[in-house]
């Protein structure tokens, strides 16, 4: 019995929806204490139930997180075919050690109007000489552009403004110790970073800080190396107007460094910058032309690493934080597996793993390599080719921090104008890092010929030869899952030694 | 004409042996007693009789019959035979009437004028003569003592303040023992008995006939003073006064104050109004021009206090007096003017001296002080608006449509205002009614609660307001009127939509506050606290419990949402916040359930045929308020409607908040059943709303135009990860204040009542839970984007969810007086306890936030960090895009998707103007357009795309304001993790400002907002600026200059131009003219398809001008129509019956005339409510 139970002798005081509360009580009511009252409970009820009802809700389904920033990805992207605008820049720094060309893809059905700046080397009066031309990007093909054309001899750059996206442009240079590809960036950064160039005897490595934007970039240019960080004075605060361009030779500086990783900083605005490096070794040698990467990353991907007799494959890690990081060498096959390696990199240096000289790996094997260490860092590669075999015997290349299930693969040139005397793909690896297997369709745009479809395992990787990707044409190369694309090109002394990674893009 | 008096001798004679009259009759002087009667009662004979009895000899009587309807010459000869009296055909006031005696009577030395209710001892005459030779005063005054008590003292001469207010020497019903039996200067002889020497009154003139009644003995004394007379007291002379007129027991005569030949005003003149008309008189025909210079902006200063506090207590009797008073008096300056020079030819007496006899300071300032100490603010008024009601009870039933309001006549022709200041007997009460507190106890608290936030405000009270959030300064009131008439607005790219009423209100209340439209700001803001806590108060106050009332309105004042809403620039949450006990109170009274069921309109009471009618005036049946009368249910829809048409012009989303708390009550019948009544709620909330949106209607109109996107209007979504948490919500701490478990307490402390209430207590508790839950639930889910596009804030809508957690509270301390007052001690009383300790825990973040003095409210602003862009007008005008979360935007905003928001200002940072956009960003879409291919990576020229339509500056803020480490740290609100990195990547934009929380881009590729294009340019084909049309940094348009300078968001533009193209990027084209030199209009073709091209062929002077057509000014007109026509209809209402006469009515069997449960002292006594009229517990 309650309390309310045991007023039972009350009279009813109405406490119904409809009954007014009387206007008077009995002292003998009211000492009882309050009466049931219609609807109390379910009010109590009613609160305690959405109150907790929704607490539940927000326990189950709390509010969404904050989307997290966009990975800032390799300094190159095919801008979407529906882009209002989109541009590409093209810096070489090759001066006159080597020829350039540009060549422009344009992966939609249609033609693309655009206009190409090209800017020379600054007079002896300050003025730097420009050339503007229109153009016009066939659709699903290759369009071959001069950088240097009208302009004097010696350093350029080229930036390209498209009325609509779609197209990429890739550069190839090509001099008497060897050829390289490399993709011109279709975005500026503050940022740029480079792993391993060298300034040791018989190389020379320049740097290329181009500006395209309207304002000017102040830059700190610094090198990690073996021993520690150098940071050049004439280096820090350096001036790269708008719209032009800054060469300088590393090696002016940093001299007779073996292995280096440069950071570009930009303390304001945004540039673009490659690097050039010479290598010679001996009667032969090879050169690289090098995007930098926009951004620090704690992975890397290499989508074909292949060891042969007497070549050496290197990987160079530049670690510029303060503390020192770990990283683990995964590596994937089309069958089996190897056990990853590790390799600790200290603060502000640079470190090399030798997959040639380390042992348990296959040689002779196309594989993929994914770099994931502790910390931020930079990976580049470089493949030195046995001495007997074809020049170029050198070559590095950046790896990416990319993977995408559509990638866009232009050629080492155009039909009838190769980057290179009989430049060609010769394979195309294509890795997946994802844990079930990626079926993979690789065709040429704008021909006929029927696509390649295969599958990639999880964590393996797949490489199509000349027969199947052979020659100049663009690739396109689509998959169920994103995975990471290598072509490599020759003519070269080895696999690796001229390759590039191709443009990601939305399908 | 002058008349020769009978002689004393002749008629009284030796009559008398005992009288000093025949040792006086070689010295004494003649007087002449002056009686001026109207319509006298049965008192009359007696006051003859009086003057029959003096002692004096030399005492002549002249009765002047003032317009008495039964001649009184029969009456005077009855009891007095000497008496001459003259008949008058009308009554013209006593002063005029007494003026009249110049020209009748010669040879006399001095006039004892008095009124026909009066009664003289027989010494009375003679005492005052001779003290008046002895003092050689001008003008003497008896003691005056009550008609039907003579131990009781009303008078015994009076004192006045430099405003002219008098003061009465003695208490009410003093009893007198001989405390004021001393000869003394007065500065005020009351009316009633006044002897003044002869040559003096001729000499000034006699009274002022403009002065009919109440102040004439204050003008007179004053003027003799300034003549050089003395006027004194004479306490050994006695005479017994009636006060007949100013006690209101006699009405004044209608006649006397409407101007012949017009009808009666609506507002009767009451006896309070002629007092204070005749005090300001007084001052401005007093004092000479330098005291006039010093005093007059002081009594102007209390008298607009005055009438603010009188309106806000309901007291619009008393409002009416000062306005009146002033109005009265200014539309008479020439007369002033001229009575001035007359007095002057009169004076002797320097003000310095006179004001040597006058109080210092305000005596009625001083009185109400006290007043409110003793009683409270409401009782402090309770006594004016009690005899404002028997004034209007008695004018009801003699049926003078002009006699009200003797709120002020009761202590003599000057003395009424000192009566009523120093306090009456109180309101009659049946009984002492639970939940009463005294006045002291509830001032006390108050004030407590008032220092405390104005701890908590002082830093930005007293310093600058810093542009945050919705905090935006104002222009000058001007521009902020002339914005709202402009028929064009800045917003976006330029639009045609109507703007929000708010412009205008806010213009409005700029204009009371003398153009100081930074103190408007400030008002508009901080007023919202204390306005909602009141409305919480009004709310609780039918269920007849002061405790209640006043726990619910600390409460809520306690909570932190307004504080939160404060720190974070949220005015529109602030604006609901003070709003929603108000709706919430419209909505209960809809309902019609107890114990809001007996509140009625004030104004439908008269119309009700049963109803008490005769106690009011009619209305003119042929008013729409009269039809409002008669229709109390579209008299609440107007009412309602009208308060959500000021609401949603300054917070558009508060229509969603009225129809939901609609909505909830009604949901809450599921419950409590009442479906009828409460589904009435509902359709009042949806009767007002569309009362409202005609009342808006062209805005309302423009914002419908805006399609689909006019949902935008009640607010912007912001990113879902933002979303408050549940539990913040029931704490309503959703900011930096209140973050605390403490806070909980208010939620914990409103479920008593579920637990212990009883009857309406129990089942308003459920409801007002209801309402809680829903806005909580509507809150969370909008947080969330569950809503859609309906994207209101979900701290507008805590609002209504505080307000209705407050009232619960109180309803809970309701239910502990009353359904627990007689139950044994047991648990319950222990919940009550701990409902108690857990409002007061609650309070505590509150409390502890307010020591800083600026409720986290930071110092520095973002508009500091902008400012620098007012130089670079110099080069042209131009906009600035603004991105941002929603919350961080200092204007209106559109969404951009992702909880990103957008909009534009001109010249540097928005002010006000910008506050309100469009509802549809129309043109300036092309902006968002343009930010998302940048941010989808299709664009890297962003600023190539945004500068045709003139931006040249695009600023992303990330926080409310900067962070300053040690000094500040605001909200943060991120913006899509993309949108830096893409601008970051757009090869035209530029930093220029970098700090925390903003940071700001230089387009390189602007064009100027009006740029010309000279004839030799080849561009000026240009049709629409592409990619291709140059690298980063050539403008789009090259060649363009800068011309026709102008201010910000102007709508004409005046500059020399040369031959060639102008573009003006200002939509929309075809309302914007060109006029060339010569006053010809440049040919306009359309540019990029909301901007114009003009081609100029002449080179000077040109003028871009805005072209509203017709539609801006009737627009306009339409819009302050309607507003003025709601408002003329529901103001024009009889006065309001306070709550106390209700319940006296009640209690008399009259039946409750309007319900009794709104006036300022609460309900019913015992909070309960009749069932029925005349049924009273």
């Amino acid at each position: 019995m309650t309390d309310d139970d045991r007023s039972g002798s009350t009279v009813d005081v109405g406490d119904g929806p409809d009954a007014p509360t009387p206007p008077l009580r009995s002292r003998r009511s009211s000492r009882s204490g309050p009466h049931p009252v219609a609807g109390r409970w379910a009010s109590l009820a009613v609160v305690a139930a959405v109150v907790v009802a929704v607490a539940v809700v927000e326990a189950v389904a709390p509010a969404p997180a904050p989307a997290p920033a966009p990975g800032t990805g390799g300094a190159v992207a095919v801008a979407p075919a529906g882009a209002y605008s989109s541009s590409a820049f093209c810096t070489s720094g090759i001066g006159t050690a080597a020829t350039a060309a540009i060549y422009l893809t344009n992966s939609t059905p249609r033609p693309v109007l655009g206009t190409m700046s090209s800017i020379g080397p600054a007079a002896a009066t300050g003025t730097v000489p420009v050339v503007r031309r229109s153009l016009s990007v066939p659709p699903l093909a290759t369009l071959a552009v001069d950088p240097g054309g009208g302009l004097p001899a010696g350093d350029n750059a080229s930036s390209f403004a498209f009325a609509g996206g779609g197209v990429v442009a890739t550069q190839v240079v090509s001099g008497p110790n060897g050829w390289s590809t490399a993709p011109c960036a279709t975005q500026t950064s503050p940022q740029w970073s480079f792993a391993g160039g060298s300034t040791s005897a018989g190389n020379s490595l320049t740097l290329s800080l181009f500006n395209p934007t309207a304002t000017q970039s102040v830059v700190n240019v610094s090198f990690l190396t073996p021993s520690g960080v150098v940071s050049p004075q004439q280096y820090q605060g350096l001036t790269v107007p708008g719209g032009q361009l800054v060469v300088e030779n590393v090696g002016d500086f940093v001299q007779n460094a073996p292995e280096i990783a440069t950071l570009v900083s930009a303390q304001a605005g945004a540039l673009v910058s490659s690097e050039f490096q010479q290598h010679s070794s001996g009667a032969t040698g090879g050169v690289s032309l090098r995007l930098g990467a926009p951004a620090l990353s704690p992975t890397w991907r290499f989508a074909q690493t292949t060891a042969t007799p007497g070549s050496t494959v290197q990987f160079t890690l530049g670690n510029p934080g303060a503390g020192p990081v770990t990283a683990t060498f995964s590596f994937g096959l089309s069958s089996g597996s190897v056990v990853p390696r590790r390799l600790v990199v200290a603060p502000q240096s640079v470190a090399d793993f030798s997959v040639t000289g380390t042992g348990g790996l296959p040689q002779q094997t196309p594989y993929s390599v994914t770099v994931t260490a502790t910390g931020p860092i930079v990976v580049g590669r470089s493949v030195q080719a046995a001495s007997a075999a074809a020049p170029p015997v050198w070559g590095s290349s950046s790896g990416t921090v990319t993977v995408a299930e559509h990638w866009l693969v232009p050629g080492p040139g155009s039909s009838g104008v190769p980057g290179t005397a009989g430049a060609a793909v010769e394979s195309l690896a294509v890795a997946n890092p994802g844990s079930t297997a990626a079926r993979v369709q690789v065709e040429r745009a704008g021909t006929t010929t029927p696509a390649t479809v295969f599958t990639v395992p999880p964590d393996g990787v797949t490489v199509l030869g000349g027969k199947q990707v052979g020659g100049l044409e663009v690739l396109v190369v689509s998959a169920s899952q994103p995975v990471t694309v290598e072509e490599d090109s020759g003519p070269s002394g080895a696999p690796g030694v001229v390759s590039s990674t191709g443009f990601p893009f939305v399908g | 004409m002058a008349i020769a008096l009978p002689s004393w001798e002749d008629t009284a004679g030796s009559s008398r042996p005992d009288s000093l009259w025949r040792l006086m009759e070689t010295l004494a002087p003649p007087v002449v007693a002056v009686v001026v009667a109207h319509d006298p009662g049965p008192w009359f004979e007696e006051t003859l009789a009086s003057l029959a009895s003096q002692d004096y000899a030399e005492l002549s009587v002249l009765v002047l019959d003032a317009g008495s309807a039964d001649d009184l010459t029969a009456r005077v000869a009855a009891v007095l035979p000497s008496a001459y009296v003259r008949r008058f055909d009308d009554n013209r006031g006593f002063g005029a009437t007494v003026d009249e005696v110049q020209s009748m009577v010669a040879g006399a030395d001095y006039f004892l004028l008095c009124h026909d209710d009066v009664a003289l001892f027989p010494d009375a005459v003679h005492l005052m003569v001779e003290e008046a030779f002895r003092s050689n005063a001008g003008i003497a005054s008896p003691k005056v003592v009550s008609w039907d008590d003579p131990e009781r003292l009303v008078h015994v001469g009076m004192t006045v303040d430099k405003g002219g207010s008098v003061i009465d020497r003695v208490q009410p019903h003093e009893i007198d023992h001989g405390q004021h039996d001393a000869v003394r200067d007065v500065f005020v002889a009351p009316g009633g008995v006044t002897l003044v020497r002869a040559d003096l009154f001729v000499e000034l003139g006699g009274y002022d006939p403009a002065i009919v009644a109440m102040g004439e003995d204050l003008d007179l004394c004053w003027r003799a003073q300034v003549a050089g007379a003395r006027v004194i007291v004479v306490p050994d002379a006695r005479v017994r006064h009636r006060e007949e007129l100013a006690s209101g027991a006699r009405p004044i005569d209608p006649a006397l104050v409407t101007p012949e030949g017009s009808d009666p005003p609506a507002n009767p003149v009451t006896l309070q109004e002629l007092q204070r008309r005749h005090e300001l008189l007084a001052v401005l025909k007093c004092y000479g021009p330098f005291h006039l210079v010093r005093v007059l902006p002081q009594v102007a200063l209390l008298a607009v206090g005055e009438v603010i506090v009188a309106a806000s207590a309901g007291n619009r009797a008393r409002a009416r007096a000062v306005i009146g008073a002033w109005r009265w008096n200014l539309a008479r300056l020439s007369v002033i003017r001229r009575q001035r020079k007359e007095l002057k030819s009169h004076r002797r007496i320097g003000d310095k001296e006179i004001r040597l006899l006058q109080l210092g300071g305000s005596a009625r300032l001083s009185a109400y002080g006290r007043r409110v100490f003793q009683h409270g603010f409401h009782g402090a008024h309770a006594d004016e608006l009690a005899a404002a009601d028997d004034s209007e009870r008695f004018a009801a039933e003699v049926g003078a449509a002009t006699a009200a309001d003797l709120a002020f006549g009761g202590a003599g022709a000057a003395g009424g205002t000192a009566a009523a200041a120093v306090g009456r007997p109180g309101p009659p009460t049946d009984r002492p009614a639970p939940g009463r507190l005294s006045g002291r106890v509830r001032l006390t608290a108050w004030l407590v609660a008032a220092a405390i936030v104005l701890i908590g405000t002082r830093g930005v009270l007293t310093g600058r307001l810093p542009v945050v959030g919705q905090f935006v300064p104002f222009p000058s009131w001007s521009a902020t009127f002339a914005q709202f008439g402009a028929g064009w607005h800045p917003s976006g790219v330029g639009t045609t939509a109507p703007v929000t009423p708010a412009l205008a209100l806010s213009g409005l209340v700029g204009t009371v506050l003398l153009g100081g439209m930074g103190l408007a700001q400030k008002v508009m803001i901080f007023a919202c606290v204390p306005l909602g806590a009141w409305g919480v108060v009004r709310l609780l106050r039918p269920f007849g419990s002061q405790r209640a009332s006043l726990v619910a309105g600390l409460a809520y004042l306690a909570m932190a949402l307004p504080y939160d809403a404060l720190s974070q620039g949220r005015w529109g949450a602030l604006v609901v916040y003070a709003a929603a006990p108000w709706v919430l109170t419209q909505l209960c009274r809809a309902t019609g359930l107890a114990p809001f069921a007996a509140v009625h309109d004030p104004g439908t009471a008269g119309a009700s045929p049963g109803g008490p009618t005769g106690m009011l005036a009619p209305y003119d049946r042929r008013r729409l308020s009269a039809w409002l009368a008669r229709h109390p249910t579209a008299r609440r829809v107007c009412v309602l409607g009208l308060l959500e048409a000021v609401l949603v012009s300054f917070v558009p989303a508060a229509a969603v908040v009225v129809v939901l708390t609609a909505a909830a009550l009604l949901a809450s019948s599921v419950v409590y059943g009442e479906w009828r009544a409460v589904g009435r709620a509902l359709g009042v909330a949806l009767g007002a709303t569309a009362v409202a949106a005609a009342i808006c209607a062209p805005w309302v109109i423009g914002t419908l135009a805006a399609g689909r996107g006019a949902v935008a209007v009640f607010g912007v979504a912001v990113p879902a990860s933002e979303a408050p948490s549940w539990g913040s919500l029931l704490r309503f701490a959703v900011g930096p204040i209140g973050a605390s478990p403490l806070a909980w307490g208010f939620a914990l402390a409103a479920v008593v009542p579920l637990v212990l209430a009883r009857g309406e207590r129990f089942r308003w508790s459920g409801r007002l839970w209801a309402v809680a839950l829903v806005f909580w639930f509507a809150a969370w889910a909008t947080g969330r984007g569950w809503t859609g596009g309906l994207a209101v804030d979900p701290m507008v809508l805590l609002g209504p969810a505080a307000a209705a957690i407050a009232s619960a509270i109180g309803l809970g301390v309701a239910a502990f007086e009353e359904d627990l007052r007689a139950a044994d001690f047991g648990w319950r009383q222990l919940v009550s306890v701990v409902a108690t300790g857990a409002v007061v825990l609650g309070g505590v973040p509150t409390l502890v936030s307010a020591l800083p003095g600026r409720w986290d409210l930071p110092v520095n602003d973002f508009s500091q960090s902008v400012a620098w862009m007012y130089a670079k007008t110099a080069s042209g005008s131009f906009r600035v895009l603004w991105l941002g979360d929603p919350r961080s935007l200092n204007q209106g905003s559109w969404s951009a998707g992702d909880g990103l928001a957008y909009a534009t200002s001109e010249d540097g940072g928005p002010d006000a103007r910008w506050l309100w956009n469009a509802a549809g960003p129309g043109p300036a879409a092309e902006l968002e357009s343009a930010v998302d291919l940048a941010r989808s990576g299709r664009t890297d020229q962003l600023g190539r795309m945004l500068a045709p339509s003139g931006v040249r500056y695009v600023v992303l803020l990330t926080s409310l304001a900067p962070e300053i480490t040690g000094e500040q740290t605001p909200e943060s609100y991120p913006v899509p993790a993309d949108l830096a990195p893409a601008l970051g990547r757009q090869l035209d934009l530029s930093q220029v400002v970098t700090g925390t929380g903003i940071t700001v881009y230089d387009n390189a590729d602007w064009v100027p907002q009006r740029a010309e294009l000279p004839a030799k340019s080849a561009a000026v084909q240009a049709a629409a600026p592409g990619v291709l049309g140059g690298p980063p940094g050539a403008s789009v348009v090259p060649g363009a200059v800068p011309v026709l300078p102008g201010p910000a968001a102007s709508r004409s533009y005046r500059g020399t131009l040369s031959v060639g193209t102008v573009l003006a990027a200002v939509a929309p084209s075809g309302r914007w003219a060109l006029t060339g030199p010569g006053g010809s209009p440049a040919p306009r073709s359309s540019w990029l398809g909301w901007a114009a091209k003009y081609q100029v062929t002449n080179p000077g002077v040109g003028v871009l001008r805005f072209d509203g057509g017709a539609v801006a000014p009737v627009s306009l007109v339409v819009s302050i129509l309607t507003w003025l026509v709601v408002i003329a209809a529901l103001a024009d209402r009889r006065p309001r019956v306070p709550g106390w006469r209700r319940r006296r009515g009640a209690a008399r069997g009259d039946g409750p005339p309007d319900g009794g449960v709104d006036g300022p002292t609460g309900a019913p006594v015992d909070g309960r409510v009749p069932e029925a009229p005349g049924v009273v517990p």
